[in-house]
């Protein structure tokens, strides 16, 4: 038997009197491809920051049986603030490996060193080491925060939106990377891109506060039609995944 | 110039004590205005004339009031914060004028004439004490083995609060910590600067500094450097025109930074030029 990597029952979230998401029972298979999918604010970040402990919830979350994130890696939506702060791609790679405690006087060693720049190679983005974050494209910047992310080693990666505000070209290119990942990582991935369903995905949750669907990556339009709430214009492609079932001439 | 220095204590007083300050505001000013805590920085520091006047009021060194007002303040606004329910801005306004307000209460419950506090509000470098040289650096000690010694787990926290949480980081400890250096950093520059003009002392030196480095650890060292500079010319024309030195450090610190925005602005047209 797979064991579920997540186990989400009962989960309920609010900001404020508004209702975020209602009643959400999701598992998450562990070596499963997860991509949350919904309209603007269906619920799909929350869900990531109540496994991370980051909103506040009823219900039950449980990470490998356990109420400890310590297997979960995550890559945080990108935001153009934080693109400012003077750091280099090396330094926020290695801030990864922080520990529970505070480490004084801590300087990285080089064994950590060697690891974050073969993990930065894995991803084909050494070269950047030195640079600052100011002077990298939205699509360097994400994969630095997944690099981030994989310092540590997780079990499962969580990330939200990782291809918002990049161009296509380097959305595929992320895409492609987390297909590699999967095969030893569980991932779990918010994203509005419904292109993104249809490469390496292996399981599909709709959110839009509740859950309207939860299954194999293949939408129909009765779906899409509870999720959006309006008929929506999907373009299906790639092989062998499909988002949109074939459909004939009559329907 | 060097003779004048030897000759009288309170110029030699009034160097120490700009190094002092310069060191601090450049380790906190790149902090604060990296995570645009500049105006709950200028709310702490007015907060602190209340602790002034109820200091001249209970006949103890005002600056200790200002001190624990300083402290107050600083939880006060983290802990509403993190509660919730008001805006930020709000909170910090209100710390702010109730701060002033009580001050101005304070000294007018004091009886006969009231002292004068013009020295709190815009700094006067060349009357500090003992007592305030012997507070400066000890909390001079404090904020910068603070910041230096856990520098990495500082650059974790700042640069992504939520990813530094997901990692185990007791990011709520980390915050009040941080508010704390602010409060004690807003205490030393007071003496120097005055309480109005404190958020310039933190951020010239600290914005002048990111024109023309993008490194963290360069950008503490740079304004710690120009905060010096600012503030020593700041003090020599103070000491020439007979101006208060809070006035002519600000001044200074202003054009300072002007001049390296204007600087980077020519560096980088040359170099694209050249590309």
């Amino acid at each position: 038997m797979i064991d579920n990597a997540i186990s989400i029952s009962n989960l309920t979230a609010r900001y404020g009197k508004n209702i975020a998401l209602q009643d959400i029972n999701i598992d998450v298979k562990e070596g499963e491809f997860l991509a949350l999918i919904g309209p603007n604010g269906g619920g799909k970040s929350t869900l990531i920051k109540a496994v991370l402990g980051l909103a506040s919830y009823e219900g039950k979350i449980e990470i490998f049986g356990q109420k400890k994130i310590d297997d979960v890696g995550y890559v945080p939506q990108i935001s153009a603030a934080e693109k400012k702060f003077p750091i280099s791609v090396l330094e926020v790679v290695l801030s990864g490996l922080h520990q529970k405690t505070l480490n004084p006087f801590s300087k990285y060693s080089q064994t950590q060193k060697n690891t974050a720049m073969e993990t930065l190679e894995r991803l084909g983005i050494e070269k950047l080491a030195d640079r600052q974050i100011d002077e990298l494209s939205g699509g360097e910047f994400q994969k630095t925060l997944l690099c981030r992310a994989l310092l540590s080693k997780p079990k499962i990666l969580l990330l939200d939106e990782p291809t918002a505000n990049i161009d296509p070209s380097s959305a595929k290119n992320i895409y492609e990377l987390l297909k590699e990942l999967n095969k030893t990582i569980t991932i779990v991935m918010a994203t509005h891109d419904l292109f993104a369903v249809s490469d390496g995905v292996t399981r599909l949750a709709c959110l839009n506060k509740t859950l309207v669907y939860h299954g194999e990556p293949q939408l129909t339009l009765d779906t899409m039609d509870k999720l959006y709430g309006c008929p929506v214009d999907l373009i299906a492609h790639g092989i062998p995944h499909r988002v949109l079932g074939h459909h004939g001439e009559n329907e | 110039m060097i003779e004048t220095i030897l000759k009288y204590q309170f110029l030699q007083k009034a160097i120490l004590a700009s190094i002092l300050t310069s060191i601090v505001a450049g380790i906190i000013g790149v902090i604060i205005v990296q995570k645009k805590l500049v105006m709950m920085t200028g709310g702490i520091a007015h907060t602190t004339y209340g602790g002034v006047g109820l200091g001249y009021l209970l006949g103890i060194e005002p600056i200790l009031g200002g001190f624990m007002f300083a402290l107050g303040a600083a939880f006060g606004i983290g802990y509403l914060k993190r509660k919730g329910g008001v805006d930020t801005d709000i909170l910090i306004a209100l710390f702010w004028s109730l701060g002033m307000a009580a001050g101005v209460a304070f000294i007018g419950l004091m009886p006969g004439y009231p002292p004068d506090i013009t020295s709190y509000l815009f700094g006067n470098i060349l009357s500090v004490t003992n007592f305030d040289l012997i507070m400066m650096a000890v909390l001079t000690v404090v904020v910068t083995l603070s910041t230096l010694i856990f520098l990495n787990d500082w650059k974790t926290y700042l640069f992504d609060e939520e990813f530094a949480y997901v990692r185990g980081m007791k990011t709520s400890f980390m915050e009040y910590w941080l508010l704390v250096l602010v409060a004690l950093t807003v205490v030393v520059l007071i003496r120097a600067a005055g309480i109005m003009l404190v958020i310039s002392m933190l951020t010239a030196p600290a914005a002048s500094a990111r024109q023309i480095s993008k490194k963290f650890s360069v950008n503490i060292i740079l304004a710690v450097v120009l905060g010096a500079v600012y503030c020593l010319v700041g003090l020599g024309l103070s000491y020439v025109l007979n101006i208060a030195s809070g006035a002519t450090i600000i001044a200074v610190s202003v054009f300072g930074f002007v001049l390296c925005v204007i600087l980077s602005k020519i560096l980088k047209n040359k170099k694209t030029v050249k590309n």
